[in-house]
């Protein structure tokens, strides 16, 4: 509080959202002290070269629209393994079904075509029994394996996603 | 009522009423791009951004039940945001303690689109004290109204608004009256 105009008023008033009669009996006040005035015009100059700064910093924070349906894509698969782990607690998937989970969840990132080929690349590296369950070393090498692949051939954030989701179907946390 | 709110609050509203995979799918588009900024707003790295917002939206379709008002969705969900973000920072001092430096800093360091004005801005947030800067952060990079900033960090609105006017005034008493252009 300072000469009867508080912090809230203050903020209102640089903000321009006070009511009129407010407003007036500030900018009155303003007018007959040299003090606030000066208060005034640093308050808005610091208003203005933060809200550049923000400015600056949204700015290089934008997403595609590609992008986005690709994140929208592996939540929804995220959401349905989740599901599906809850019915069938603590029992591993099979590795038919994981294979074609891990291909669909690949697919928008890197292309069907590097999907199929990474996996099947990873099945044969960690010699996965095709008929299994996708749980035990092996499981754990072809995981280590496909996360390995994706990451240089489609970036370290979708190997990553690859690893996790790995552990998850394996873990049944989902 | 600010300009998102007349579309996203509808979205919210089916989302919450019905909480389904195409409700939650139309609520992703429209949300996730503020929580991205969310993260790179602090100086997160990209792709560490990235995985930090795929973890709040699904916390967001997972938890939706626990929240009934769609007024204080918004800082519900900015609330998660803060604490995946608080989470993840004790993770990287975990790291830095156990590793080198560099290469958990990788993970903080964001691109900068202006050096210039971006390193001021820094310079100014490093600066300040972590609430202070989090107050300016959810206020000028999040975009976030004085009620909501409230919201997530459990305070009265009243003192969300003394406390980033005597920011600014911290501010200027540091840096000057003058801040550069
Ligand atoms: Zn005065």
């Amino acid at each position: 509080m300072q000469h009867g105009i508080t912090e809230q008023q203050w903020l209102a008033f640089l903000e321009d959202s006070l009511e009129p009669r407010e407003r007036m009996r500030i900018q009155a006040h303003l007018d007959g002290c040299p003090d606030c005035r000066n208060l005034y015009s640093e308050m808005h100059a610091w208003g203005q070269a933060i809200a550049r700064g923000a400015a600056k910093l949204r700015a290089g924070a934008e997403l595609s629209e590609v992008q986005i349906e690709r994140f929208v894509a592996m939540a929804l698969i995220g959401i349905r393994v989740a599901r599906r782990e809850s019915k069938r607690r603590n029992e591993s998937w099979s590795v038919p079904e994981a294979l074609v989970l891990l291909r669909a969840l690949l697919a928008p990132f890197c292309g069907l075509g590097t999907a199929r080929a990474a996996v099947q690349l990873a099945v044969r590296e960690s010699d996965l029994d095709e008929e299994g369950s996708a749980s035990g070393t092996h499981w754990g090498k072809f995981v280590a394996y496909l996360t390995q692949t994706i990451s240089q051939q489609c970036g370290i954030s979708t190997g990553r996603l690859v690893g996790r989701v790995g552990v998850c179907l394996e873990s049944g946390e989902g | 009522m600010p300009a998102y709110a007349v579309n996203e609050q509808e979205l919210i509203e089916r989302f919450l009423s019905d909480p389904a995979e195409d409700t939650f799918a139309c609520l992703y588009r429209a949300l996730s791009p503020c929580v991205f900024r969310f993260f790179i707003g602090r100086s997160c790295e990209r792709s560490v951004a990235e995985e930090l917002m795929q973890d709040v939206m699904l916390a967001v379709y997972r938890q939706s039940r626990q929240l009934r008002d769609p007024e204080l969705f918004r800082p519900w969900m900015f609330k998660i945001a803060l604490n995946a973000w608080r989470k993840h920072l004790r993770q990287i001092d975990r790291r830095v303690v156990t590793t080198d430096f560099d290469t958990a800093s990788e993970h903080v360091a964001a691109p900068a689109p202006d050096p210039l004005v971006r390193s001021y801005f820094r310079q100014w947030m490093e600066w300040l004290d972590p609430d202070e800067r989090e107050l300016i952060t959810l206020r000028h990079v999040d975009g976030m109204e004085y009620h909501e900033i409230a919201a997530v960090l459990g305070l009265p609105t009243g003192t969300v608004q003394w406390r980033l006017f005597h920011t600014r005034r911290k501010l200027a008493a540091r840096f000057g009256g003058r801040p550069p252009a």
